[in-house]
């Protein structure tokens, strides 16, 4: 993929490895808290998922036994996947929008994106709730303007699901995209035209691919974040949609199994990990995660 | 360089461009206010100004790219109004514009992919095109991979290969160090000369304008002030901006007495060639530095203007020597000599005669 990172940017950047030594002291309370607060529960969580209730694997060789489980995780994939299609679908012409319009229009329309990440997650998961029963606005509005005559289920299902996750999670899939997009020299599409190129064509031919970047960004973002969400699916879905993240608190809370949780929570990490490596060797993580692209 | 591409267009003559009262305005900002030019076929047109006088927004209507507040353009004798990519004109951006994603060649490629050229002879025109600049063995390199100056000759085989009707170039050269910019200077005439094509160029580098063009608009405030050869331009200024804008000159600022035969300049009165100002407006009078003469105290000079003026600084500029002068009511004058070819070679601090011969004075308006 084409790197539209400024190299100059590298060149800027204080070289670390000079200084390591006097100032790795600095260092010390962020890798303190990094050890306590973060490896430490994880290395106790991959712990637990191999010798609770006994040492071994039994845990990983039930959950691939177990057809709800395996759904479970199959659910997760689908509806993240979902998420990240619709996050797309919305976001990247909103993202072009923004890029396109004046400061004022575009800073507003910031804000409007970022709303969700300033107000709390649960009292926008309840919003939805209320927007989408039957009774709701969405409802009376489909009905109003003659869509559809009876109303729709949106609520404890699938869908639900998909259209609050899909709110929550449009920052990360509208801002990588838009920070490429401003990137994008916009004499290029103007040269694409005096060429002979239709603005359509411009689009396709040059804006498009020089977006990606962005676009691989906002998808891995989205999705990977979306595996592992709690509340919205817990609230907006049903026992039948059941995700990984609810099912470790259910496996811990009122199961009582913390090797069981802790080997869901280990499979959800490894298929992070694996979903990051596959995309990683397609495009330059890197790069897509807005740090400059390696060298050629 | 090759003259592969002349070949494929010796048929076709190129377009004259007829750019009519033509108008930009942005609110209360006037971009371009009432620009008139007339461009033959073949002709290197080359706009020049200073920053924010209208250029780019100029060639951005003939592009198609700012719709016009009014008036119109005409290339190949028809008004145009078809949207950019319709236009069949080659434009070369100051940042280049390349398409990271592409290689050099693919680059080039791009607008015969748009006219659906068929693949074998697009493969042949690029090649034509990269080696008319030099850059055959570049072809699949990224831009980012090419260094300023081939960037900028890929740019402009890009815009050439496709035989546009005319050629549009802002600033290309804007971006490269001297050296290479006079070298490129020299081969994008050539080319144009070459390929005979109508070319507008922007620049606000004078003496890039002097070397390059056949004529030159130069623009002030969204206006266009004059029209000429670079000759014309330089000896025959006819505002006070031109030859002020156009290489150096020493200015007198005043008003015509009621003759024309002389000028009124402060406590200076100078004759001054025939003219068609009127004596009330207000005019200057205009000597090229060159044209000065160094005077010993008490020479006798018919036929010329003489001012006493002390020495204030000589500048040695290799083959050339600048003197600063300076009159006794303040006013500084310039003087350029060939080494050797002056009459005296008066030391910094001497008082001298510093004269011109009243025709070698251009009397010009002093507005706009
Ligand atoms: N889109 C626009 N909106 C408002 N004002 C504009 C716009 N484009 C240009 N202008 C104004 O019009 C004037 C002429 O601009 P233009 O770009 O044509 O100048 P220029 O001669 O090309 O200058 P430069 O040498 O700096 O490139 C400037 O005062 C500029 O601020
Ligand atoms: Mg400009």
């Amino acid at each position: 993929m084409a790197s539209i990172t400024d190299s100059a940017d590298e060149q800027n950047r204080p070289s670390l490895q000079g200084k390591f030594n006097r100032w790795t002291w600095l260092l010390l309370p962020a890798l303190l808290f990094l050890a306590i607060f973060f490896i430490y529960p994880l290395f106790e969580i991959l712990q637990r998922s191999v010798t609770e209730p006994t040492l071994g694997i039994s845990n990983f060789v039930e959950f691939f036994q177990s057809p709800v489980f395996s759904a479970v995780l199959f659910n997760t994939l689908k509806m993240s996947f979902y998420v990240m299609f619709f996050c797309l679908l919305i976001g990247y012409p909103y993202a072009y929008l923004m890029n396109h319009s004046s400061r004022r229009v575009a800073g507003l329309l910031l804000i409007a994106v970022l709303i969700p990440f300033w107000s709390s997650i649960l009292v926008r998961t309840y919003a939805w709730t209320v927007l989408l029963q039957r009774t709701g606005v969405v409802n009376s509005m489909l009905i109003g303007i003659g869509i559809i005559e009876k109303p729709l289920k949106l609520l404890r299902n699938f869908p639900g699901i998909v259209i609050g996750m899909t709110h929550i999670l449009l920052p990360f899939m509208v801002l990588p995209i838009y920070s490429v997009m401003q990137r994008i020299d916009k004499d290029f599409v103007t040269a694409a035209e005096s060429l002979g190129a239709r603005p359509f064509r411009a689009f396709r031919e040059i804006y498009l691919p020089l977006s990606l970047p962005g676009v691989y960004a906002g998808s891995l973002l989205v999705f990977v974040v979306a595996l592992g969400y709690y509340i919205t699916p817990a609230l907006l879905g049903s026992p039948r949609e059941t995700m990984m993240g609810a099912m470790v608190v259910q496996q811990v809370q009122q199961v009582l199994d913390w090797g069981m949780g802790s080997a869901l929570g280990v499979v959800l990490l490894i298929t992070t990990l694996v979903i990051l490596g596959v995309v990683g060797r397609i495009v330059n993580i890197n790069e897509v995660l807005g740090g400059s692209g390696g060298p050629e | 360089m090759s003259n592969s591409m002349t070949n494929n267009r010796s048929s076709i003559s190129p377009a004259p461009v007829k750019i009519q009262e033509l108008a930009k305005h942005y609110g209360a900002i006037k971009a371009n206010d009432n620009v008139n030019l007339d461009i033959e076929g073949g002709e290197f047109m080359t706009l020049l100004g200073p920053s924010g006088s209208g250029k780019t927004t100029t060639l951005k209507m003939v592009a198609g790219f700012v719709e016009p507040t009014s008036g119109s353009v005409m290339i190949d004798n028809k008004v145009v109004t078809e949207p950019p990519h319709k236009r069949d004109i080659g434009m070369v951006f100051q940042n280049y514009a390349l398409f990271p994603h592409m290689t050099a060649a693919q680059n080039v490629a791009f607008p015969l992919r748009m006219r659906s050229v068929p693949t074998q002879e697009r493969d042949e025109r690029v090649k034509n095109a990269l080696a008319m600049v030099d850059l055959a063995d570049r072809m699949d390199q990224l831009p980012r991979q090419l260094s300023g100056g081939q960037q900028q000759r890929v740019a402009l085989a890009r815009a050439l290969v496709f035989e546009p009707r005319v050629v549009l170039m802002d600033e290309p050269l804007g971006a490269l160090d001297k050296k290479l910019r006079e070298n490129l200077q020299l081969q994008i005439r050539a080319i144009q000369q070459d390929l005979d094509i109508t070319m507008i160029y922007v620049t606000h580098d004078q003496e890039e304008a002097l070397v390059m063009s056949d004529r030159i608009a130069v623009f002030n405030n969204g206006k266009i002030v004059q029209v000429g050869t670079g000759e014309a331009l330089y000896e025959r200024p006819e505002t006070r901006f031109v030859a002020d804008f156009i290489g150096e000159s020493n200015i007198f600022g005043g008003r015509l007495d009621a003759d024309g035969s002389h000028l009124k300049s402060g406590d200076l009165s100078l004759a001054v060639p025939a003219t068609m100002i009127a004596s009330s407006t207000p005019a200057a009078l205009v000597v090229r530095p060159e044209r000065m003469r160094l005077n010993r105290l008490g020479t006798d000079l018919q036929g010329s203007n003489s001012l006493e003026a002390k020495v204030k600084d000589i500048i040695y500029l290799g083959s050339e020597r600048k003197y600063e002068l300076e009159h006794a009511n303040g006013t500084v004058l310039i003087a350029r000599h060939q080494v050797g070819r002056s009459n005296i070679t008066p030391e910094i601090g001497e008082n001298i005669l510093v004269s011109w011969k009243i025709e070698h004075g251009v009397v010009v308006t002093d507005e706009g």
